[in-house]
């Protein structure tokens, strides 16, 4: 099953859209995910609703089954 | 004549009996007495809108008239406005404001609260900078409220749902939540202030916005459940019901509904309180009353969660508003109207008609049947996002084109998105006199639009009420009338040419 991806419409530069782009998973844009403070620090996305740092980690390395 | 104005934050109408007997949303009715009772009293008005949103863009919109979803997001005042509490202090009348909404105190959000001649401020709701001690909160507090991982106890970052539990750790009795202070602080404020020849009073209660924490015995009457479970949350996150961050199991979510419906009744309680110091007073034949909310809450409603996420629903839009005056003569009125007018018709009731009213125009009229219609249509969005339009009968729904951009034009550098957040240069901004409705230099810079969907729609509010049915290919006479009534409206407005470009007009 896949896993649900999400995003913030603030926080997603072009680099992070372009790394979700390359996951080849549905991923969605949400306004606001309500987390302002990581947001203000460093790229996120929220995966299966946990919060994942895109510097400390890529997409593949955190869910090992995106296609 | 005095003005107490009440605002009741994410007040959705159908919880209220004026309006429905039952909410959409539940199977039980919710007690309202005391606003049912006031609502006898009052000008009910059924056709009432929002206008921009969410929760301080109403209030640019209350306080300053200004309709200002056009032209720019979440914000502070701007130096062009004219502030009720300002015109009040030059109209020689005492203006005061009790509240417990703490976005007036934070980044970008100044402006609302420092005209009035006093303000009582109750700390502590929802995000406010507050407590920093405990340093690590009860945990069964925190496993109702947030998820360890993205708001740690030990972190400083912005928006830690920590700072709620810190700031309600001490919390026992249902005295020591936000809805009882406030309005007890402003009963006292009534039976304080009589000597005062005039007066303007506004409550801005941030009940029933979320957290949906609430004491005994409102957390049970509308559940079976244990309110402390720490498997269900009372803060949900905004978003779809189904999936993500904000999935809601059916359990969960029939929880949240019962702590939403409690709120309901706990603000009901204490406005009913201090309606009661009212009619002790003797305040009701000198003193005009109105109450609104600035937007409803989808709880469930549509798929969603909250609010912002989705386009604004009937739910989200279509708002409460109450307006009682000792000259009243209309019970109910069905004329349109949006969240604007109400500055106007505060002036109006304070007898001051010597302002400019900018984008707003008085309700008054309609509660005396002086006047029966108000507004052809009425306009509601998000700065950035789509923009409605409604005659009342259909409404018509547009959203920006994926990739377009929308201006911002304020006297500040406001973030576009991230309102809550140390403010950012904007080094691509230009000044100049932009906008219509002044000759004040502004900045103007843009920002990436946000599709709250992408496809347009279009509803039948008579026989669809719950907007289920998209007929944006099925009704063409109603598309191309609302359609050319928007772009009507957006040229009458003196809107900026890129609204048009962004909408594909």
């Amino acid at each position: 099953m896949q896993p649900t991806i999400e995003y913030c419409h603030a926080n997603a530069d072009a680099e992070l859209r372009n790394l979700l782009e390359s996951v080849h998973t549905d991923t969605t844009c949400r306004s606001c995910l309500e987390h302002c403070g990581i947001c203000r620090r460093e790229p996120f996305v929220v995966i299966n609703g946990e919060v994942v740092s895109i510097e400390e980690s890529t997409l593949r390395d955190e869910f090992p089954g995106i296609e | 004549m005095n003005v107490l104005f009440i605002s009741l934050d994410s007040l959705r109408r159908d919880f209220l009996g004026a309006y429905a007997e039952t909410p959409r949303v539940t199977e039980y009715d919710v007690e309202t007495p005391n606003l049912d009772q006031f609502a006898d009293r009052a000008t009910v008005f059924d056709t009432h809108y929002a206008g921009s949103l969410p929760c301080m863009p109403a209030r640019r919109e209350w306080l300053t008239g200004t309709k200002e979803f056009l032209w720019r997001p979440w914000g502070p005042t701007e130096p062009f406005d004219r502030h009720l509490a300002e015109i009040a202090r030059d109209n020689g009348i005492l203006s005061q404001l009790i509240t417990d909404h703490f976005h007036y105190f934070q980044h970008g959000s100044h402006g609302y609260y420092e005209d009035f001649n006093g303000f009582e401020f109750v700390r502590g709701n929802e995000y406010d900078a507050w407590r920093t001690a405990p340093h690590t909160p009860e945990e069964e507090t925190l496993d109702q409220i947030l998820n360890r991982r993205s708001d740690p106890p030990d972190s400083v970052q912005y928006l830690n749902r920590t700072a709620y539990a810190r700031n309600t750790s001490a919390f026992s009795e249902e005295m020591d939540y936000f809805t009882p202070q406030v309005f007890s602080r402003a009963t006292e404020w009534l039976q304080d202030n009589a000597q005062w020849e005039q007066w303007f009073c506004y409550i801005d209660n941030f009940d029933v916005h979320e957290p949906f924490d609430i004491p005994e015995p409102y957390a049970s009457m509308y559940t079976d459940e244990d309110p402390d479970d720490p498997e269900l949350t009372s803060w949900p996150y905004y978003g779809p019901v189904d999936e993500g961050q904000s999935h809601l199991s059916d359990r969960e979510l029939a929880f949240v509904r019962s702590q939403f419906a409690g709120s309901v009744t706990m603000v009901d309680e204490w406005v009913g309180r201090l309606f009661d110091t009212m009619t002790a007073e003797s305040l009701w034949d000198e003193t005009a009353v109105i109450l609104t909310s600035d937007h409803g809450f989808a709880l469930g409603d549509h798929g969603y969660i909250g609010k912002n996420e989705f386009l604004p629903y009937e739910v989200i839009a279509n708002t409460p508003l109450f307006v009682w005056h000792p000259e009243i003569e209309v019970e109910r009125t069905d004329a349109l109207t949006t969240a604007v007018d109400l500055y106007a018709t505060l002036l109006d009731a304070l007898d001051i008609d010597d302002e400019s009213y900018r984008h707003s125009q008085s309700l008054l009229p309609l509660t005396t049947g002086e006047r029966e219609h108000h507004r052809e249509y009425v306009m509601h969005g998000y700065w950035g996002s789509t923009i409605s339009i409604t005659d009342g009968e259909y409404s018509y729904h547009c959203p920006p084109a994926s990739d377009s951009t929308t201006e911002c034009h304020s006297t500040q550098m406001l973030n576009p998105h991230s309102w809550f957040t140390p403010r950012e240069g904007k080094p691509e901004a230009d000044a100049g006199a932009f906008l219509p409705y002044t000759d004040s230099m502004t900045w103007r810079y843009p920002a990436r639009s946000w599709q709250q969907h992408s496809d347009e729609r279009l509803y039948d509010l008579e026989t669809d009420p719950t907007q289920q049915q998209n007929l944006i290919d099925k009704n063409t006479t109603a598309r191309d009338r609302l359609r050319t009534a928007l772009s009507d409206r957006l040229d009458a407005l003196g809107a900026p040419e890129s609204q048009h470009e962004r909408l594909q007009y």
